[in-house]
């Protein structure tokens, strides 16, 4: 049976364009096509550098007949969240204050992708300015959950979520300050990884929050995942946080099963939260049956409590979010959508007090994670506690109820994937968080792909 | 393979154990602090919105407001036993902030 082009994963079109199968050209011809199809329904694009695409893919096409191999992205279509500086093209923030934003430079992961021989698609929705939304009150629509348009997919990098998850793109970059590349990953039935704080260049990146903010890739599979970490890991001196160390291989443990790691879950994270469905209480047990029949030992761990990760993350995000844009604040509040508004604005309530313990806080969360991870090769936890919610339902929400368990692991700077682990009886993505400890994703792609490998991969794309 | 229960959904009645109440670290001094009349609430926004100039657009200050009750819960849940020792993770770091950009 044929493989349809969208199915092929970065690995699988890799080979088949080295070997000449098939070519760049007609692996973006086909997605644009997708984007033609699809995109008026759940609203992923705001800009589809056409163009450009069919020129990269040209060039791509042309450095394989000449036998120039620049790396595993070459000639594989992408996309970028619409807080990536791209030299050129509109960068907007997917907000009216920046809606006209065409920057001079490529973002630092831009350049990267280019110098792979990537083809760019285009400029992906967002949540505006990475926090507010999903929101109706912007230059651009918000993005749609491809299972079901009905549905949000998270945020803030949604149209990534959206945009892999419908089979336009095999990766897309996201970012994430308190869960924006793993929500939409989990409520769009896709791999996102917040790498370590530190590992891939912020430089370009639209900030949020300085201390929180980590960019990193959503894709259709662990490895692809991956291998888009590869490409866009790595020092960069002009990220003031960058961490100065070497690569590891991230695709080293691929392959390796899990048998004999030893896996800790902080299930008073999850078990007791009202929000936690029981379909994704169920998939949680299946998921983590699944790693100890595979070998590995499965042990609770009690960590702090949750919700001090949550407001110590939110304290931080809200103070370092509002120093970035308090004068838009003062002079151009309706500029602003509301949500954005709301959310952004509490950074003026904080005092220097609160922010200072909750960095003194910090320390000790990140020092209270690491030190469980002495004994343990990672921690699996829920990543969101249901599917994903209507839209009807996703208004203006209490800032401290999230229907996601991610912002421990801004606090704490660990690596953290969010995983599809099945469909509930609605039909959408149920998924799972797996964290390691600090520059080891590699561990964490290899629980990932242990775990990907029992689960039924006919399930994994919607049906548009 | 050993099957076992392991996730529980909570009542709705473990909401607000486990967000306002007994957790790990809170304060109870910074909690009952939080029982603070309407009014007081008010006043101490309006006097940190004005302090922070912001003019706040007439449709955005109850959903604002309504943030800022949440706030003050999050706020409270920071101050716990931290030891003095124990320093902020911004904790100034010379041979990072003096290197040069390229």
């Amino acid at each position: 049976m044929t493989v349809p082009l969208h199915d092929l994963s970065i690995a699988q079109a890799g080979e088949r364009l080295r070997s000449g199968a098939i070519t760049s050209r007609q692996l973006t011809e086909h997605a644009l096509s997708r984007i033609d199809a699809l995109d008026d329904r759940i609203h992923a694009f705001i800009t589809v550098t056409r163009e450009r695409a069919l020129s990269d893919a040209s060039v791509a096409d042309q450095d394989f007949a000449n036998g120039v191999d620049r790396g595993p992205m070459q000639g594989i279509p992408f996309a970028l969240k619409d807080i990536y500086d791209t030299a050129g093209i509109l960068t907007t923030c997917h907000s009216k204050l920046r809606e006209h934003n065409v920057p001079g430079r490529d973002s630092a992961v831009a350049e990267k992708f280019a110098a792979q021989g990537a083809v760019l698609l285009g400029k992906l929705s967002t949540h505006e300015f990475a926090l507010g939304g999903p929101s109706f009150d912007l230059p651009w629509p918000p993005a749609r959950n491809p299972w079901n348009q009905d549905h949000i997919t998270g945020g803030s990098s949604s149209g990534s979520g959206a945009a892999v998850s419908a089979g336009i793109v095999r990766m897309a970059m996201g970012s994430d300050t308190g869960g924006s590349i793993r929500g939409p990953a989990a409520y769009c039935g896709v791999v996102g990884i917040k790498p370590t704080f530190g590992l891939v260049s912020r430089r370009g990146v639209f900030p949020l929050s300085h201390s929180l903010d980590h960019c990193g890739p959503l894709a259709w599979t662990v490895e692809d995942a991956a291998i888009a970490l590869d490409v866009v890991a790595g020092y960069d001196p002009r990220d003031p946080s960058s961490a100065e160390r070497a690569k590891p291989d991230f695709l080293a443990g691929l392959g390796r099963g899990v048998e004999g790691l030893r896996i800790a879950v902080p299930r008073h994270f999850f078990a007791q939260d009202p929000d936690l469905s029981v379909e994704t209480a169920a998939a949680m047990d299946a998921a983590l049956s699944k790693l100890e029949a595979l070998g590995a030992v499965v042990e609770d761990v009690r960590l702090p409590d949750y919700e001090l990760f949550a407001a110590c993350g939110r304290i931080i995000m809200f103070s370092e979010a509002f120093s970035i844009h308090e004068n838009d604040f003062r002079t151009r509040a309706l500029d602003f959508g509301k949500l954005t508004y709301m959310r952004m604005g509490l950074g003026a309530f904080i005092t220097a007090s609160d922010l200072t313990q909750a960095h003194r806080l910090r320390r000790q969360l990140t020092q209270s994670v690491n030190a469980t991870l002495r004994n343990y090769d990672g921690i699996v936890t829920a990543s969101a506690l249901s599917t994903a919610p209507r839209f009807i339902e996703a208004g203006p929400r209490n800032p401290a109820a999230s229907p996601l368990q991610s912002m421990s692991f801004n606090v704490t700077g660990n690596p953290a994937m969010s995983m599809p682990i099945g469909l509930a009886s609605n039909g959408l993505p149920m998924s799972i968080q797996i964290v390691g400890k600090p520059f080891d994703e590699a561990m964490v792609f290899r629980i990932g792909a242990a775990l990907e490998s029992q689960i039924r991969h006919d399930l994994r794309r919607p049906p548009l | 393979m050993r099957v076992r229960r392991i996730c529980r959904p909570a009542t709705r009645s473990a909401l607000a154990f486990n967000r306002y109440g007994p957790l790990n670290f809170a304060n109870e001094e910074a909690l009952v602090a939080l029982s603070q009349d309407e009014d007081e609430i008010v006043r101490e926004f309006d006097a940190l919105a004005s302090r922070a100039q912001l003019q706040i657009p007439d449709d955005r200050r109850a959903g604002l407001l309504n943030g800022y009750r949440e706030l003050r819960h999050m706020v409270a849940l920071l101050r716990h036993d931290l030891t003095p020792d124990l320093e902020p993770a911004s904790t100034f770091d010379i041979a990072a902030v003096s290197k040069v950009r390229p």
